[in-house]
């Protein structure tokens, strides 16, 4: 795999529509001052994952944090906060210390870059020379064999460095054609409720704290009215021209993804809402001149995301990202919330048919003329579809798609001239079609 | 002359059609070493592990991205230009990434007519295993023991036929006749002077998951008497040998490592050394007694996690696998050749690298595999170097 280790990449943050998406950072900010305080009171700390129940850390007052979302801040971050870009990313610093220690370079970047902090802290015992001081150390690891098998591996292997208990709260893998499948069954239900509770019992355990459900249905409170906030936001950004687009989208995820089933998360997604439905009211787009629409498939570049704004000069938005959204639950089922937690989840399905079926129902619902496929070479889960939604995205509706190599939060992997090239010849063809329409 | 076991490893298509000419049998094809062959083995079924080959990939280039294991790839390939048309029949577990989305890319690029009821098909050509990537923990088996029956219940289906509890329990017993004898295998290669070349003892493993395993037993029982008095031994350093699928593509490393002065003494290879290391404890349902030995597979995807009552004590199940393969053999190097994209095996380097240095004292040599024959032969160089560096 060739890498641009010498060169320095031309990367910057994303030019935001909104207000409330600006004030993202501070959310995430105050989550680092209150671990690091918690952590300091001898609050129990935890390092987890996307697609993990949330709620079962918040009812127990355990501090969550997430070594995939710290690696893409270290993305964004040069050492000691400099803005010289002759400084290398945090990111690509820490990713060189685990590819020292023989990680292969084609594993995932959030692996090679957490892990890579995790080595250079115990053996350097400087933790906090790191972007905004570091995560504050863990009590235990917890993570779900959903998604990949990257973040199990990953996780086992930081747990045995750190020498701290770890679970893994194992979910039935499901594969169907449809986007969501409403009845999961019995034996995967039963399953996923058993791993909760076992879950449940090792961290009382290891923290001390105690499990109640009446808490954790709080938690779920919390979590379903944020779902249906972040859900009418969704139906929003239909609206054309596009209220909010995917520098917005990607720069709002935290809280929903990391911090369900508190207010402040709900209160988040709620001004969100108001501030994208005011401007649905009010006919705002993105531009003022909006000539095409496109689709963001795949995780960002943490490391340049003003390339969601980059299709601006041509008249192009991206209004649309299926990562990190919300799905419509079942209803909420408050005598056996855990049971409800498994429902939830396993509606989803995680074969190629499934991401490809949802790639044509989104695009027909944003009206979209075009798609970028963030083609992750690091990230193999989403990039194995890609060929197949892009052959479907053009037989069955004559949308184009452009593949951009690169990683996650690794810079290096990232071509710059080859990949503006091909989005100027991509929005050359979408202006085109548009014109035509 | 060409033994029974080389004849499934130079031509493996041609001896398994050979069996279905001959028995008029079903043959199904499977993916990785946690797949219950038993259970196909009892329905009269001949299990046959899906392999890869060193051909230029004709079908499937549109289809899979580069930044992916080529030897799922050119599995998938050989499926989908016919070479595996002799199948009547794809078990897919969920063991990594892609293997698990060869649900998908079997049913479309190796179509099989449909045949629905009510809109359900019925008896699906390709069948999914949902194996558990924790295997151990409660609740644990009993979900995987209803995951194995709905599987036995769709073989039943597509076969039209009963697998009862009688036939399980004696092809359970064939398969720990089956484990006894490899252990015995083991054993020999356990001994120095070395009675038995890495490569011979590859091709018996290779063959085993190919042929009829009644077969198999019976032509390895003749040849560990032959092994056990032969008085010529193997030359070699002694090393062991950890990496990605070893088919009869990975398999010519064997060859180089020889022709460099080494022996391979000791793997694991997910080829199906992992198979052997526990038998099948008989139940009175055996359908959990094979998930309870499925489980027991060592696969590098699958993880343990601490135990509530003892949640410090971390499981490490993949090193202990490791010393337990190590230990007892004589090893004085160790060589690990993952192949690209294999992350799993991949994560896991590091940490049994440095175990392997602590524990057992001998070094350790990494390389990258790209699945070619060029690739395997590039590494000669290092290979060699390596031995001569142990042979001081």
């Amino acid at each position: 795999m060739t890498t641009q280790a010498e060169t320095r990449i031309k990367t910057a943050g994303s030019k935001k529509s909104l207000q409330t998406a600006r004030e993202t950072w501070l959310f995430i900010k105050d989550d680092y001052i209150n671990g690091h305080t918690g952590k300091a009171q001898g609050k129990p700390i935890a390092w987890s994952c996307a697609a993990m129940d949330k709620e079962l850390f918040h009812c127990m007052g355990i501090l969550p944090f997430f070594p995939e979302q710290y690696a893409a801040l270290c993305a964004t971050q040069r050492r000691g906060g400099s803005r010289d870009e002759s400084v290398e990313k945090e990111a690509v610093r820490f990713a060189r210390v685990a590819e020292q220690e023989d990680y292969a370079s084609y594993i995932c970047g959030y692996q090679r870059v957490s892990t890579g902090w995790v080595i250079h802290g115990l053996r350097t015992g400087e933790w906090q020379d790191a972007p905004i001081g570091g995560m504050p150390l863990p009590d235990m690891i917890v993570t779900t064999s959903c998604v990949c098998d990257v973040r199990v591996k990953w996780f086992e292997d930081m747990a045995q460095r750190l020498n701290v208990p770890y679970f893994c709260l194992d979910r039935p893998e499901r594969i169907f054609e449809g986007i969501t499948q409403a009845s999961a069954r019995e034996h995967e239900v039963d399953y996923y409720v058993s791993q909760v509770e076992d879950f449940l019992r090792f961290a009382e355990e290891v923290t001390g704290a105690k499990y109640d459900p009446a808490r954790l249905n709080e938690c779920l409170d919390w979590s379903y009215k944020t779902n249906d906030a972040r859900q009418e936001i969704l139906e929003l950004r239909k609206a054309v021209p596009s209220p909010m687009g995917c520098a917005d989208g990607f720069g709002t995820m935290y809280p929903g993804m990391y911090q369900l089933g508190t207010k402040r998360c709900y209160d988040f997604y709620v001004k969100l809402r108001d501030e994208v439905r005011e401007r649905v009211k009010q006919g705002i787009g993105q531009i003022e001149d909006e000539w095409f629409r496109l689709l963001w498939y795949g995780l960002p570049t943490w490391y340049n995301m003003s390339i969601f704004n980059y299709f601006e000069k041509y008249g192009g938005v991206f209004v649309y990202e299926p990562a990190y959204n919300p799905w419509p639950w079942p209803p909420r089922r408050r005598e056996d919330p855990v049971r409800e937690l498994a429902n939830r989840w396993l509606m989803l399905g995680t074969g190629v048919g499934n991401m490809v079926n949802s790639m044509l129902h989104d695009c027909q619902q944003y009206k979209i003329l075009g798609v970028v496929l963030s083609y992750l070479i690091t990230c193999r889960p989403i990039v194995f579809p890609s060929l197949e939604i892009n052959h479907t995205l053009e037989k069955s509706l004559g949308i184009p798609t452009v593949t951009l190599e690169g990683d996650l939060v690794d810079e290096r992997l990232f071509s710059e001239a080859q990949v503006y090239n091909r989005l100027d010849a991509f929005a050359e063809q979408l202006l085109q079609r548009a014109k035509k329409r | 002359m060409t033994t029974e076991f080389e004849k499934y490893v130079t031509d493996r298509h041609a001896a398994v059609k050979e069996w279905k000419e001959k028995t008029q049998g079903k043959v199904f094809g499977y993916f990785c070493c946690v797949v219950p062959d038993v259970i196909l083995f009892a329905a009269g079924v001949l299990p046959v592990r899906i392999y890869g080959s060193t051909d230029k990939f004709q079908k499937v280039d549109g289809h899979l991205v580069p930044y992916g294991c080529r030897y799922v790839g050119s599995c998938l390939d050989l499926g989908a230009r016919g070479v595996y048309d002799y199948l009547d029949g794809v078990v897919v577990p969920n063991t990594c990434d892609l293997i698990a989305r060869m649900e998908y890319w079997w049913r479309e690029l190796v179509p099989r007519e449909k045949s629905t009821l009510a809109g359900m098909e019925l008896c699906p050509y390709v069948v999914y295993i949902n194996y558990p990537m924790k295997t151990t923990g409660p609740k644990v088996l009993d979900f995987y023991t209803r995951e194995l029956q709905y599987f036995k219940q769709q073989v039943e289906r597509g076969l039209r036929i009963e697998i009862t509890d009688e036939q399980l329990n004696q092809a359970i017993a064939v398969y720990n006749e089956h484990f006894d004898l490899m252990n015995q295998l083991e054993e020999l290669r356990k001994r120095d002077p070395l009675p038995i070349s890495g490569k011979e003892a590859w091709e018996i493993e290779y063959a085993s998951t190919l042929m009829p395993m009644d077969k198999h037993n019976e032509l390895l029982k003749k040849r560990l008497t032959e092994v056990a008095k032969r008085n010529n031994t193997t030359p070699g350093m002694r090393l062991y040998l950890a990496g990605s699928a070893f088919d009869q593509v990975n398999a010519r490393l064997y060859e180089i490592i020889e022709e460099c002065g080494g022996q391979v003494v000791a793997e694991d290879i997910s080829c199906a050394s992992s198979y052997f290391e526990s038998n099948i404890e008989l139940d009175s349902d055996p359908v959990r007694a094979i998930a309870k030995y499925s489980l027991a597979v060592d696969c590098p995807r699958s993880t343990e996690t601490c135990l509530v009552g003892c949640s410090h004590i971390h499981p490490q199940n993949r090193w202990q696998k490791t010393k337990q393969r190590i230990e007892g053999y004589r090893v004085r190097g160790a060589i690990y050749q993952i192949m690209n994209y294999c992350e799993c095996r991949a994560i896991e380097y590091p940490h049994l690298r440095d175990n392997i240095q602590r524990e057992f004292n001998i070094p350790v040599l990494h390389m990258e595999g790209d699945y070619t024959l060029e690739g395997l032969e590039q590494m000669r160089g290092s290979i060699e170097a390596f031995i001569e560096m142990i042979g001081g």
